[in-house]
């Protein structure tokens, strides 16, 4: 009997070593661990961070003789699954830095690892605003927007352009509360009154039609609504063919009508006006480069997305760059990454020291028609937009 | 569905082979918890539970000739309800962990009283429906996190003893331990008379309905004992990963779970163990190398369905047996 | 109308193999993405509805020919593993010829406009999906209660011993059924995507709706797809709105009191 064990033995003994492989670390290497999904429906959301990324270090060539290693970590949108990723990019891989993840319940899901660890880790896009307040670390550093951050600055506005009454509706998940209820704060704020709300099944509503009819009956003068995906691009469609624009004006957080939408919403997404953190048609040098570099790349135009991971690229160079490219000490490398300023596309960034997250310019834009697919126009830029960032004691 | 019961009549039953083969796993994971480093000792303590939960599938296909998609459910059960013990009622781990095994035999033995008596494909959509609507339930509850479920789950504190729970080395060797408690409590009810009249109520359906009501009964005992199971895994779950999201109680974790026990053998005990490792460890290695690893392991599912009838364990009493005779010849 | 199509096919793939089709939501969604890469090379909407459902029922003939004639016999769970598997591939194919990125499908220029029905303005386009729905329903009635092959697929179901003594090729006829439901998932991708848009991931969302209408509908009743996805359909879209409460999880109330009721379903045999 001993023998059959013994063979059984040394089938299953060679698995563990699968894990116990040592990576070398070598000096002269920076490694980039990725935290993002590549497979399941956030993919697109993932590559193009990713993308953008590996552009930014492209075009550094090296810092102090270091190269700049990035090791994918597939998240598939689980958080457990990510969770297991981030302890084999910290503990296997040894990376130096961590980068992501997209959905905010991964971020809170990976958050007690990393700061355990002391591992620095930036967001590229999770806008769950705990991020930055009651779970702020000094090892965590969010490049991306919180979502109060993003729809904030809209119920301010809507509320100065003589907007007196506004629907809200938004997917019934964290994150879309958190947007609806930041915009509700400064639209009542300004003086506008909310007239009615609606969260509909994350994910699981495919007629808006029962909404649209309860929308256009409660008379308010805009819709502020949020969604993203699939949802966006139906909910635009149907809003349109409802002529619900012709009632009201519909308004929203950015993401809604998202460049990576656009082309599938096409003219019934026209008239939309959204608040965001970047929006390709800003003119200026870092943003007209970026463009063109990625559409040579990638042969599409750039989202919010891509811009948040090109400047995570850029922020991490600068980085290494301030340390003159000593990143063995991780507090060190941590508050270098919250001391950085860059100027990216979507204009000047800068940390908040009080809850690390992203200073930066807020985008006000109408949908117009464009050449083949629409386009976004400036109506008016907010400057320099905090998070509120109550809660986080750094 | 008479084909079922006929089907499923080969159930992987060899108690022998069973210990031998458990032996091994559990010699080769702690093998692994000792040499390894932080992310194995993590990586193994997951097998482990994600065993306990294939084990608790396997014990509802194979006794209670039952297949459930919808067994996320207990995880999900066992997992929120260890959350809000330690969380808002400042329970113990531990006891939380007992508390929620009680809390899962109970809901399932609830569910089992309504759903047993419909057929296979019927049961099977039914479970896949009530587990949905649990996620969809969880997914919007403020009380349970929402979306974005909820964290700083702490483990059992059993520092007087000396012991730190959050050494990774030592939760490790805390689920290994759980799950051997239940490959033997489970080992013990498939070798009882209570298993033996399971067993041959599935396969004799004449039999079965000659007992009537008893045959009911029966089943409903063997998906109470299943759910409970699920959510000691469920309860543990959270405890190594200090987390919980609604993600946990989708449909496809079910799904994964049966595929698990496809590949190990259906039946077996110890080849839910070695079906959620091989299972688990694949999926782990596939996707840091390549994106499309779904493709791969899709077709693997289809391979392994198609061709092995009985897994990998089948594999191994085949080759097991031309060792045997081998040896006998000389 | 999209959930009768899908679970009119779902149905008689359920119905009449016994079959689990857990990839039928793949299926939806790979006609979705055929009749888009046919609408972009040809630009006409009314080719891809026509050619789409031919490849998905094409596809759903290999299927079977390669796959479920090995497990039809077998267990369900074989078989909801096998179609679980599927579900993955689907997924990662479609990404592999068709990325990753949303689509959508303009409906051709007729029916783009909005019409007045009832004093409430109504996109014509749905009119169409619903009219669509009611010439399928119609067709597959006549087609199964009134035509001689209608009579021979019924007799396959109801006694496939029976069926065989009298010489009906049962095994042809299955594999023609299982393809014309395959056919009617790829028929409702390609009728709701000017709609609802072409995306990875809208396998999902449509699978357990699906398999949810069967259920309450019984399954193997073309009556019963009808009449319970017109209820889930009915309970989903208004449910919701006007008891948000409980929007997560009335549909699976339905089916819950539904089953207590009659638990093969409103009309199961």
């Amino acid at each position: 009997m001993i023998s059959f064990l013994f063979r059984y033995f040394k089938l299953l003994i060679t698995l563990p070593f699968l894990f116990c492989v040592a990576n070398a670390n070598d000096k002269n290497i920076i490694k980039i661990g990725t935290l993002l999904p590549y497979s399941g429906v956030y993919t697109v959301l993932g590559e193009e961070i990713t993308n953008a990324m590996k552009l930014a270090f492209e075009e550094q060539e090296d810092i102090f003789d270091k190269k700049i290693e990035v090791i994918r970590g597939d998240t598939e949108v689980k958080p457990n699954i990510a969770l297991q990723k981030a302890r084999k990019l910290i503990s296997s891989d040894k990376v130096d830095i961590l980068v992501g993840p997209v959905s905010s319940s991964v971020a809170l899901a990976i958050r007690d690892v990393v700061v355990q660890t002391k591992t620095p880790l930036i967001i590229p896009n999770a806008g769950a605003n705990v991020l930055t307040r009651e779970k702020c670390s000094k090892f965590i550093t969010r490049i991306s927007f919180s979502n109060h951050q993003i729809n904030a600055p809209m119920g301010t506005w809507m509320a100065n352009q003589g907007i007196k009454t506004a629907f809200l509706l938004a997917p019934d998940y964290a994150a879309g509360k958190e947007m609806m209820s930041a915009f509700r704060d400064n639209f009542e704020a300004g003086g506008g009154s909310i007239l009615g709300e609606e969260y509909t099944p994350f994910r699981k509503t495919k007629d808006f039609g029962p909404y649209l009819a309860r929308i256009k009956n409660s008379g308010a003068e805009a819709l502020y609504v949020f969604y993203a995906g699939g949802e966006a691009i139906n909910f635009i469609k149907q809003a349109h063919s409802f002529g619900l624009g012709d009632i009201m004006k519909i308004t929203g957080a950015g993401w809604t009508t998202s460049p990576l939408f656009l082309p599938a919403q096409k003219d019934a997404a026209l008239g939309f006006i959204g608040s965001l953190n970047y929006v390709p048609s800003i003119d200026s040098v870092e943003n007209n480069n970026f463009k063109k570099a990625y559409i040579d790349k990638y042969d599409r135009v750039p989202s919010e997305f891509a811009v948040q991971g090109y400047d995570t690229g850029k922020v991490i160079i600068e980085a290494v760059k301030s340390l003159s490219g000593d990143i063995s000490n991780k507090e060190k490398l941590a508050s270098a990454i919250n001391n950085i300023s860059v100027t990216g596309p979507r204009g000047p960034l800068t940390i908040d020291k009080k809850s690390n997250n992203v200073i930066q310019n807020i985008y006000i834009f109408e949908v117009v028609s464009g050449d083949n697919i629409p386009e976004l126009k400036i109506l008016d830029t907010i400057q320099a937009v905090k998070d509120p960032g109550s809660g986080c004691n750094l | 569905m008479d084909y079922m019961e006929d089907k499923m009549k080969a159930v992987n039953y060899n108690p022998r082979l069973r210990l031998h083969l458990f032996i091994v796993l559990v010699v080769s994971a702690l093998i692994s918890i000792f040499f390894g480093g932080y992310f194995t000792r993590f990586f193994i303590a997951e097998i482990a539970i994600l065993s306990i939960f294939a084990m608790s599938l396997d014990f509802l296909a194979a006794r209670g000739g039952l297949v459930s998609l919808g067994h996320a459910m207990f995880l999900g059960i066992g997992a929120y309800s260890t959350t809000i013990f330690i969380l808002n009622l400042g329970i113990s781990p531990f006891i939380a962990t007992i508390l929620s095994l009680l809390i899962g035999c109970f809901i399932g033995l609830l569910i089992s009283y309504f759903i047993v008596v419909l057929n296979g494909i019927f049961f099977i959509m039914v479970t896949l429906a009530l587990g949905e609507m649990f996620h969809a339930w969880v997914f919007t509850s403020e009380l349970l996190g929402g979306s974005d479920g909820i964290s700083g789950i702490i483990r059992p504190d059993i520092s007087f003893m000396g012991i730190d729970m959050n050494d990774p080395f030592i939760f490790a060797i805390y689920s290994l331990l759980w799950m051997s408690l239940i490959y033997f409590i489970l080992s013990r009810i498939t070798d009882s008379p209570l298993g033996r009249n399971l067993d041959a109520l599935r396969q004799n359906h004449m039999r079965l309905s000659a007992i009537g009501g008893y045959a009911k009964v029966y089943k409903i005992i063997a998906f109470t004992i299943s759910s409970g199971v699920a959510s000691i895994a469920g309860s543990l779950y959270v405890q190594l990963n200090g987390f919980i999201s609604p993600e946990l109680t989708h449909w496809t974790v079910s799904g994964e779970g049966l595929i698990m026990i496809i590949v190990g053998g259906i039946g077996s005990i110890s080849g839910a163990i070695l079906g959620a490792s091989v299972v688990y460890i694949l999926q782990h290695e596939l996707s840091n190398f390549i994106s499309w690893w779904m493709l791969i392991v899709g077709l693997l599912f289809i391979l392994v369905v198609l061709f092995m009838q009985d897994g990998l364990w089948g594999l191994i009493e085949k080759l097991r047996l031309r060792l045997l005779k081998g040896k006998n010849k000389i | 109308m999209t959930l009768f199509l899908l679970s009119a096919g779902l149905t008689i793939i359920f119905g009449l193999m016994k079959i689990v089709n857990l990839a039928h939501g793949s299926l939806y969604m790979i006609g979705a993405y055929i009749g888009l890469s046919i609408w972009t090379i040809s630009t006409s909407f009314w080719l891809a509805l026509i050619l789409a459902p031919l490849f998905t029922a094409l596809i759903g003939y290999l299927l079977y020919q390669v796959l479920f004639r090995h497990i039809q016999i077998a267990d369900p769970m074989r078989q909801v593993l096998l179609t679980f598997g599927l579900i993955y591939i689907g997924l990662d194919s479609v990404r592999l010829f068709w990325g990753t990125m949303s689509h959508s499908i303009s409906a051709p220029n007729i029916l783009s406009n909005s019409i007045i029905v009832l004093g409430e303005s109504y996109p014509s386009y749905r009119l169409f999906v619903i009219f669509i729905g009611i010439l399928i329903a119609a067709l597959l009635y006549i087609f199964l209660e009134k035509t001689k092959i209608g009579a021979k697929v019924r007799a396959s179901v109801d006694d496939p011993e029976m069926a065989k003594l009298l010489r009906i090729d049962t095994d042809k006829i299955l594999i023609y059924m299982f393809a014309l439901g395959c056919g009617l998932a790829g028929l409702a991708g390609i009728t709701v995507a000017p709609i609802l848009g072409v995306e990875p991931g809208m396998d999902m969302e449509v699978l357990v709706l699906t398999l949810i209408v069967v259920v309450v509908g019984g399954p193997g009743s073309l009556k019963g797809a009808l009449i319970g996805s017109l209820l889930i359909g009915f309970v989903d879209s208004y449910g919701k709105v006007y008891i948000p409460e409980i929007a997560q999880i009335i549909i699976y109330a339905v089916m819950a009191v539904t089953l207590l009721l009659k638990p093969n379903g409103l009309y199961g045999r």
